[in-house]
């Protein structure tokens, strides 16, 4: 996922040089914007429409940080029933529950309930095309 | 006297290639997993499972294909491009818990432990387990 776009400076033999020569910046690198810890980090493609509430949608990508601890309301890869699903942790009362999205949502998971689902990582990151 | 006084650490992954495949396959996180060499020919990485149903290190395809059969053992053919990747993440994470550090295969390398007081060695250890 390297993204580059080229400045193009204009060459100059002689004469007056570009006035932009001394502001050139860094390339654009989505990698540092996107990325903070790049070997604990992975890109999931997204499969259905569970999450479209909290703006996920099918084909998006996720960027998924698998080192980081996953806050109130954070959004998550977990494995449940043997497959790797993206929900909502939501925090209350000491109890944590997995939705998708919503706090009413009437598909919510207790985690308490049911240790053995794992929080697989946090997701940073939706890369969405319009 | 100075090497009287040097710890090293021998990092080495269980099973790494069937801890791969199980990554990002969870149905396969229970159950006895082999990875097979190229071509399919031996076997090259097996689960504590598959350990158990007596899949030894190495052994022809041909010759466990029974067991697999009859034990439902998952098996996979070398996927070496995403064993690279995790290694390679492995190896930059192991980097930062000392300031030498060997790499000697794809799953091993060795840490430079001196620094560490004797008494932290098994706690810094632990560390290292939980991060990877």
């Amino acid at each position: 996922m390297k993204v580059i776009l080229q400045f193009h400076l204009n060459k100059v033999g002689a004469g007056f040089p570009s006035p932009a020569t001394d502001y050139v910046e860094d390339d654009i690198d989505l990698n540092i914007h996107l990325i903070k810890n790049i070997p604990s980090t992975f890109l999931i493609r997204v499969q259905g429409k569970s999450m479209n509430k909290v703006g996920i949608h099918n084909d998006d990508l996720l960027v998924v940080d698998k080192s980081l601890n996953p806050k109130n309301f954070s959004t998550v890869i977990a494995n449940i029933n043997e497959e790797l699903v993206v929900k909502t942790l939501i925090k209350k009362n000491n109890q944590s529950f997995l939705t998708s999205g919503s706090e009413e949502f009437k598909d919510k998971i207790n985690l308490t309930e049911n240790p053995e689902i794992i929080i697989w990582g946090v997701v940073t990151y939706v890369i969405h095309a319009l | 006297m100075l090497y009287n006084k040097s710890k090293i650490a021998l990092v080495d992954c269980n099973s790494f290639y069937v801890s791969c495949e199980r990554l990002f396959n969870p149905s396969i996180a229970k159950k006895p997993v082999i990875v097979l060499s190229s071509n399919d020919g031996c076997v090259i990485s097996r689960s504590t499972e598959a350990k158990k149903l007596g899949i030894k290190m190495g052994e022809p395809y041909f010759k466990v294909k029974k067991i697999i059969k009859e034990n439902d053992v998952k098996t996979f053919s070398t996927n070496f491009a995403l064993y690279g990747d995790i290694s390679r993440r492995v190896m930059k994470t192991l980097k930062h818990f000392s300031p030498r550090m060997e790499i000697y295969s794809i799953d091993e390398a060795f840490l430079d432990f001196s620094s560490i007081k004797n008494e932290d060695l098994l706690e810094h250890g632990y560390k290292i387990k939980k991060t990877i």
